[in-house]
């Protein structure tokens, strides 16, 4: 009969990390680019998205040489128990990610569709979703983005469109900012953050026993990094070009504001923020479906040796439930305090995300792999 | 004391008997020598039945004994020329004995389907029970099935559903056999295979699988008797039972199955590769694997230029768009979100809400269910008389709760815009499953406003892509369309002109999915 083995395909891949990366980015990036003044966003955008596809060339390396799948391939160099382990923090890092992408789509609900107070029920839905998406498997989640892209895609396109008379070019200047250390030190910092928000780059090495063709795949993976980075250096310059970098830094999501800005010819329908964020809550969704997934396939496989769609031991569906859980408590818990959340981010920039690099790296190495 | 025993032992007792096989007697008994014998057998089997009718005949020159059975009706006057037992019978009447069997064994009448049976029990299944007269003779030792008038049935009618201007108006009858010669007439090929199995312990319900060799995956038609073989029910009397028991998602909402009453459907679906399930006593073909696409395409589309089939096809997909979600997204934003509109419609919509007593989605809910209710009324209800319910219910029902203030003007051209959309989706089922479905979109959309409207779009749509009809996914070939090179998305929302679809779907085998080439059909013939 007809194949039905789990497998995705390279349209599937490439708009799968589209989405996963795009909606966070597009949030909160160009606000937190804006700070550094003017134009040295832009070239943050720019080398981080050139560093994020040097890391995929890296990423791709390592799924090349790939025995069979990412566990085996550290086994080789690290040894069972440090395996493992790292296993274990890829799966924190990934429902910690779950957690907070799970609670800025709440917020974002809560401030633009509902009111504070739903904030539970919302965050509730959202993982509720989620846990339904993830646990209908790989091919399930690859499929609804492949269908949402042009959906999404479309009417995000057309508005900017519309918004690009607005923008005064003026505004993006100076582009190379003072050129003195405090420029230089924005945009390392910059460059940093829009690196770290292609983290969900680092799940491609779990995706190996979903590809059927990894050349195809890396070449999918790569157009989704172009396709990221060049949508948020053209949203960023949009932004930087009507806000300026002064009202735009403090803009808490200043697409979300521009969107509400948009005039449609005709006026048959005002604020379209209501209607936009829309695109926002798919494209967050899709990262929280990504990081929930993950996190349940990687902490089962480290704890159990199991592969991720078998049904013995501990049904997935349990795992899925107590993950889902885990991450409604932290995803509540942030929001709840935001000192908890701060440090859960720095703790990101500080070790998590040098961690989802550096194992790659070093395995690349240390690790005897096929190729 | 004595009730709560009661509950104790009504607990303790098993509604079903899960021991309990569900079978049948498999003694067979071979066809006896003496007619007397055999009428003797037959009456105990069926228990003296009014219904079944045994005529003893005294049969040519040295007056054999015969008797023909049958059920009352099936079989027309038995001494006629012009039915085929009168012919045999009146074909037999001067013979001697001996010639009387040599004849019947060489079939010497050269009358067809007549078929000898050796044993009681299948003599009565295959024979009487299908509508056909069984014959004993004193002294031959097989019993003759001669099919006759046979059961009475509606023939071939125009379809109730799938209506078409462009093509046949032809429908699929209730006898599978009539349906099996409707695929074939519009698919004179060799290739062409009808399989033929029972159904139901009782019923034994004739269940013909049509397809086309070479162009059917072979295992594909071995999951689909994998899948019949899986179950025992006591009788099958639709094709709606199963397609209930064979599919994989028992739980979804969505049609696994194709369903269609139009044979030429169904021919476009053999010659696509897939294969069509014809159910004795129903209309209602079942065509398998299928997928969403497909369950929005009407044969016409295929008979119509690309422009106007492809402007179709956008029509129904928004119109199953706004079947689905058009209620729930009105109450989303005039309940939360009332900023997207203009000043000037909101304040229509609130001129209009004036006076209504009931908050939105009690007045959706109101609407909706109403229209549900007109809608079971007049499916029930004689032909004439359920046109006039239609019109009674929406027009002046409709006309008067608005007067009377229970709803606005505005919920009641949603309602009906809704209603209408529902109804240009060709497939029923499909029809069906929006319906339900809207109803809990308007239930998340009255709870969470747009966010709820989102969240429930998004459920559905992760519930559709993890849906796959025998391992195709349903979202064909909106998703996985490189499987087949995406040539399958010529054939979706937008229909390609007829030159540029030259394969066939992803349904047919991976070397045999050429379905058009240009060129003089001479030369083709002497490439090959």
């Amino acid at each position: 009969m007809f194949s039905s083995n789990d497998k995705i395909s390279s349209r599937q891949i490439k708009r799968l990390l589209v989405f996963d990366v795009f909606g966070a980015a597009s949030l909160l990036l160009p606000s937190q680019l804006a700070k550094s003044g003017n134009g040295i966003g832009l070239w943050s955008i720019l080398a981080g998205t050139v560093f994020a596809g040097v890391y995929l060339w890296l990423l791709h390396s390592c799924c090349c040489r790939m025995p069979s799948d990412y566990m085996a391939y550290l086994k080789t160099g690290w040894g069972s128990f440090l395996s493992r382990l790292f296993y274990v923090c890829y799966a924190i890092l990934s429902i910690v990610t779950c957690a907070w992408a799970a609670k800025l789509l709440a917020e974002l609900m809560c401030g633009t569709l509902l009111d504070s107070t739903q904030f539970a029920s919302a965050l509730l839905v959202i993982l509720l979703l989620a846990l339904y998406g993830a646990a209908a498997g790989m091919e399930a989640r690859a499929r609804v983005y492949e269908l949402l892209f042009w959906v999404l895609v479309l009417p995000l396109v057309v508005l900017l469109l519309l918004c690009v008379r607005q923008v005064q070019v003026i505004q993006w200047f100076p582009m190379l900012g003072e050129s003195d250390a405090i420029s230089w030190s924005w945009f390392w910092s910059g460059t940093w953050q829009c690196f770290a928000a292609f983290l969900p780059l680092t799940f491609v090495v779990f995706l190996v026993p979903h590809v059927q063709d990894l050349k195809k795949a890396g070449r999918a993976a790569a157009g989704a990094v172009i396709l990221n980075g060049a949508a948020l250096a053209l949203l960023y310059l949009i932004l930087l070009g009507i806000f300026g970098s002064g009202a735009l830094a403090k803009e808490q999501y200043p697409v979300i504001t521009l969107m509400g800005m948009v005039k449609i010819p005709g006026d048959f329908i005002k604020r379209l923020d209501a209607v936009m964020v829309g695109g926002w809550f798919f494209t967050l969704y899709a990262l929280i479906g990504t990081t929930l997934y993950y996190g349940v396939v990687i902490m089962r496989r480290a704890l159990t040796n199991r592969e991720a769609d078998s049904s013995q031991g501990i049904s997935k569906h349990v795992w899925f439930f107590a993950l889902a859980a885990v991450a409604y408590a932290a995803g509540f818990w942030f929001h709840l305090s935001p000192n908890a959340e701060v440090l859960a981010m720095k703790l990101f920039y500080v070790a998590g995300v040098p961690f989802a690099v550096v194992v790659p790296v070093v395995s690349l190495f240390i690790c005897r792999g096929e190729g | 004391m004595k009730e709560k025993e009661h509950i104790q032992t009504a607990k303790a007792r098993p509604r079903v008997n899960r021991q309990e096989k569900l079978t049948t007697q498999e003694e067979v008994h071979p066809v006896f020598a003496h007619v007397s014998e055999n009428k003797q057998f037959l009456q105990q089997l069926f228990g003296g039945s009014a219904d079944i009718k045994m005529r003893e005949m005294l049969l040519g020159k040295d007056r054999v004994r015969c008797l023909a059975a049958y059920i009352e009706i099936t079989a027309g006057s038995l001494a006629f020329e012009n039915s085929l037992v009168g012919r045999l019978l009146n074909d037999l009447a001067y013979l001697p004995a001996q010639q009387i069997y040599q004849s019947l064994a060489d079939n010497g009448q050269g009358l067809c389907d007549v078929t000898p049976f050796d044993n009681i029990e299948d003599a009565v299944q295959f024979g009487l029970l299908t509508g056909d007269v069984i014959l004993f003779i004193d002294g031959f030792a097989s019993a003759l099935k001669i099919p006759d008038k046979g059961y009475p049935n509606m023939g071939v009618t125009k379809p109730d559903s799938e209506k078409v201007i462009r093509g046949s108006q032809e429908g699929f009858a209730d006898s599978v056999k009539v349906n099996t010669a409707l695929i074939r007439k519009r698919v004179r090929s060799t290739k062409v295979r009808v399989k033929e199995v029972r159904a139901g312990l009782y019923s034994h319900t004739n269940i013909d699988l049509v397809y086309m060799e070479g162009l059917v995956y072979p295992s594909l038609l071995e999951e689909i008797e994998r899948r019949l073989d899986s179950y025992t029910i006591d009788g099958v009397l639709d094709s709606g039972t199963i397609e209930q028991l064979a599919e994989d998602e028992w739980y979804s909402p969505f049609p696994q199955f194709q369903t269609t009453q139009r044979p030429d459907r169904a021919a476009i679906a053999v010659m696509e590769g897939r294969v069509v399930l014809l159910c004795d006593n129903s209309p209602t073909a079942l065509i398998l694997p299928t997928d969403f696409n497909a369950m929005l395409k009407t044969s016409d589309d295929y008979y119509n230029r690309f422009q106007i089939a492809s402007l179709e096809r956008l029509i129904r997909y928004a119109s199953a768009v706004m079947a689905l979600a058009l209620p729930a997204f009105y109450l989303a934003v005039t309940n939360f979100h009332t900023q997207i509109l203009p000043t000037s419609l909101l304040l229509s919509f609130a001129a209009a809400r004036q006076g209504v007593p009931f908050p939105a989605v009690v007045e959706v809910l109101l609407m909706e269910l109403s229209f549900e209710l007109l809608r079971e009324a007049g499916v029930r209800l004689p032909g004439a008389m359920g046109n006039t319910i239609g019109i009674v219910g929406g027009l002046i029902i409709g006309q008067a709760a608005v007067e009377a203030n229970l709803v606005s003007p505005i919920v009641v051209i949603v309602v009906a815009f809704t209603a209408l959309s529902s109804f240009a989706i060709p497939n029923e089922e499909l029809a069906t499953s929006f319906r339900i479905l809207k109803f809990y979109m308007i239930a998340l959309s009255a709870w969470l406003g747009l966010f709820g409207f989102l969240a429930s779009a998004l459920s559905i749509l992760i519930h559709l892509a993890k849906l796959r009809s025998f391992g195709i996914p349903y979202l064909m070939p909106y998703v996985g369309a490189e499987l087949n090179g995406y040539e399958d998305e010529r054939d979706s929302i937008v229909r390609y002109p007829l030159f540029w679809m030259r394969t066939r779907p992803i349904y047919a085998r991976r070397f045999a999915r050429l379905r058009l080439t240009f060129g003089s059909k001479k030369n083709k013939g002497k490439e090959r």
